[in-house]
């Protein structure tokens, strides 16, 4: 155990009483020293002061955020000795980007042996992303505080905050390939379904439901309708955060917009019975496997959670094109969010749909204020502009595209926007 | 059977009070430390007073240790003041009783204050917007934790300065007596620091 700085700053006083007294020739002066000496024997000769042993437990609420909402960490302190514990300041580390609103996360505790004790502390809204509480440290001194040690308690959780969700409402999707699983997209084949698909001859057996009754009073026998069967297919929602999603031609938030609304789509075409994918691009590189279910919407937020924008090591084309179509079964829909800021986008979009995917684009609008940007800067901004029209151009040919920008309805933009049935 | 409210309505009253004695014992400490300056120089100790106070006073409502060390710093150079006119007036022997308390007190003011400061976040109320930090158990045990802690640092620094003056007066005593030995009490001072700062850097 060191001296701590204040046992220090008591040892100091009393030098300086004695150099008071050497300076002015006063020997009553040292008869300061005394109560310092007295206190500093006392705290020698209290029992020692051992190491905590304490446990740590952490509930968040809730525990997983979708942004926008302040998080409630409750800290549970167990005493796992058989020694009392007197006072043992403990603080909770957390991240600097996290900033404390209410509660405390640090504070004194006095246990008993086994004994269990909480604090709290909410922490203000955090960001998208994954965040590390812990480990807490500990500082326990003597009875006088002139000795004391530091430690640290490992007990580390994850505080995850989901991209937001927006309720996207029924997407309307063209799939040239269609599990047999009972679903919302048109199969182009005769089953179970709500849309008419064609007139036949009545069959022993039919519902009764399904008889045309106008076509049979015309016709003289009875005719049945046939409906087009919807089933679920398989989708893979592509997210290109590179470098070019930080263009300065965009909304600063697009990133995030782009996130949100990867996140919504995942949810909402998990909702309607899909098996969905994800494979995200950009300074972290993430792939997630069709599948359906509940889970997999946890699997595709937590790896949305951590989608970071950036320049990515490897290119699209050499990554994420073999990936892609490794993941995705032949004909199935990839719905591709992107700036489209490069060629080699352009390029990947083109290659899926040639070979036989329902490509559907995703892509941020470009914005118009200029106000306080240089002439230079303005020039440049026009021809990325231009070179992105004319790559939407291409894109236009092979893919379904639609246009957003922080101030569009996407949910009101989905529902307007029907997918060609290049599809 | 008592209520969470009443309970909490309770130990507020408590910390309450333990804050207003330990202001009250820090206005004593500053009054005291004002009255052992020479009598032409007391104006000077009075205008120190004001500050020290308002400066403990902001400490305990606060519960900002800054505002401590600014009070234990405004009654630290009060006391240095004290001191160096009194010895340089050769009034010190008249006056070291009092110094000495003066001294002892201060030195409980400053350890009383900073276990206020440190209990302040489990009592404050301003932390019980919502929902209460600490559970009522803890809060319980920090009441009792204080008031033992400042209760034991008060018996030690009591016999501090028992001690300190027996120590004098003997030193007094063995100089009227034997004058060789006039110098007694600071051989005790200078064999129990070093025996105090042999224990206290010990490592183990």
């Amino acid at each position: 155990m060191a001296l701590s700085s204040k046992g220090l700053a008591y040892l100091v006083v009393a030098y300086a009483f004695i150099g008071l007294a050497l300076m002015l020739r006063e020997p009553l002066l040292t008869a300061f020293v005394i109560p310092n000496a007295i206190l500093l024997l006392f705290s020698s000769r209290v029992p020692s002061v051992r190491a905590p042993t304490l446990s740590i437990a952490r509930r968040m609420h809730p525990p997983h955020s979708f942004g926008g909402e302040d998080v409630d960490v409750i800290v549970k302190v167990t005493n796992d000795s058989t020694q009392k514990i007197e006072d043992v300041r403990l603080e909770d580390h957390l991240p600097d980007s996290l900033a404390v609103k209410a509660g405390a996360k640090a504070t004194r505790i006095f246990m008993s042996p086994h004994e269990t004790a909480e604090f709290w502390y909410r922490i203000s809204a955090p960001a998208r992303g994954r965040y590390v509480l812990g480990p807490v440290s500990y500082r326990t001194t003597d009875a006088m505080g002139f000795h004391g040690f530091r430690g640290e308690i490992n007990g580390l959780d994850d505080v995850i905050v989901f991209p937001e969700i927006q309720k996207l409402g029924p997407i309307e999707l063209r799939a040239r390939r269609v599990g047999p699983w009972p679903g919302l997209v048109p199969s182009r084949k005769i089953g179970p379904g709500t849309e008419f698909f064609e007139l036949r001859t009545y069959a022993p057996g039919d519902d009764l439901r399904s008889i045309n009754w106008k076509a049979s009073a015309k016709s003289g026998r009875l005719i049945s309708n046939e409906f087009e069967g919807e089933h679920v297919t398989d989708v893979l929602v592509v997210l290109d955060c590179s470098e070019g999603s930080i263009s300065r031609l965009f909304d600063p938030d697009v990133v995030e917009l782009e996130i949100s609304l990867a996140a919504s789509l995942c949810a909402q075409l998990i909702h309607q019975g899909n098996r969905v994918g994800l494979s995200v691009y950009g300074a972290v590189r993430d792939l997630v496997y069709p599948a359906f279910g509940k889970r997999q919407l946890l699997r595709l937020l937590n790896s949305l959670t951590i989608v970071t924008p950036g320049r990515a090591s490897i290119s699209l084309e050499y990554c994420s094109e073999p990936l892609i179509v490794y993941a995705a079964p032949a004909r199935s829909v990839i719905v591709f969010i992107s700036p489209l800021m490069n060629d080699e986008t352009v390029s990947v979009i083109t290659n899926l749909a040639a070979r036989g995917y329902g490509v559907m684009v995703l892509t941020p609008a470009v914005i118009s204020e200029a106000a306080g940007m240089a002439e230079s800067m303005l020039l440049a901004k026009r021809i990325l502009s231009l070179e992105r029209r004319i790559r939407l151009k291409d894109v236009h040919r092979v893919a379904n595209v639609l246009e957003f920008s922080t101030q569009t309805n996407i949910r009101r933009a989905l529902r307007r926007w029907r997918p060609s049935t290049r599809i | 059977m008592e209520t969470i409210d009443t309970y909490l309505s309770h130990a507020l009253t408590r910390w309450n009070l333990v804050r207003a004695s330990i202001f009250a014992f820090l206005a004593l400490t500053f009054s005291i430390t004002a009255v052992s300056f020479p009598a032409g120089l007391t104006l000077i100790a009075v205008i120190w007073l004001g500050p020290g106070i308002a400066f403990g006073f902001a400490a305990l409502m606060k519960g900002d240790w800054l505002w401590g060390r600014a009070a234990i710093i405004v009654a630290g150079l009060m006391l240095f003041m004290s001191v160096l006119m009194r010895a340089a007036s050769g009034s010190i022997l008249q006056s070291l009783p009092i110094l000495l308390l003066a001294y002892v007190m201060t030195m409980f003011g400053a350890e009383a204050l900073a276990l206020a400061c440190e209990h302040h976040g489990i009592h404050s109320t301003d932390t019980h917007a919502q929902w209460f930090p600490y559970s009522v158990p803890m809060q319980r045990k920090s009441l009792e934790h204080l008031i033992k802690r400042i209760s034991i640092l008060g018996a030690i620094l009591a016999v501090c300065f028992v001690l300190t003056t027996v120590v004098v007066f003997l030193g007094d005593v063995f100089a009227a007596a034997l004058p060789a030995v006039s110098s007694i009490s600071v051989y005790i001072v200078v064999v129990s620091i070093s025996f105090a700062l042999l224990l206290a850097l010990r490592e183990d």
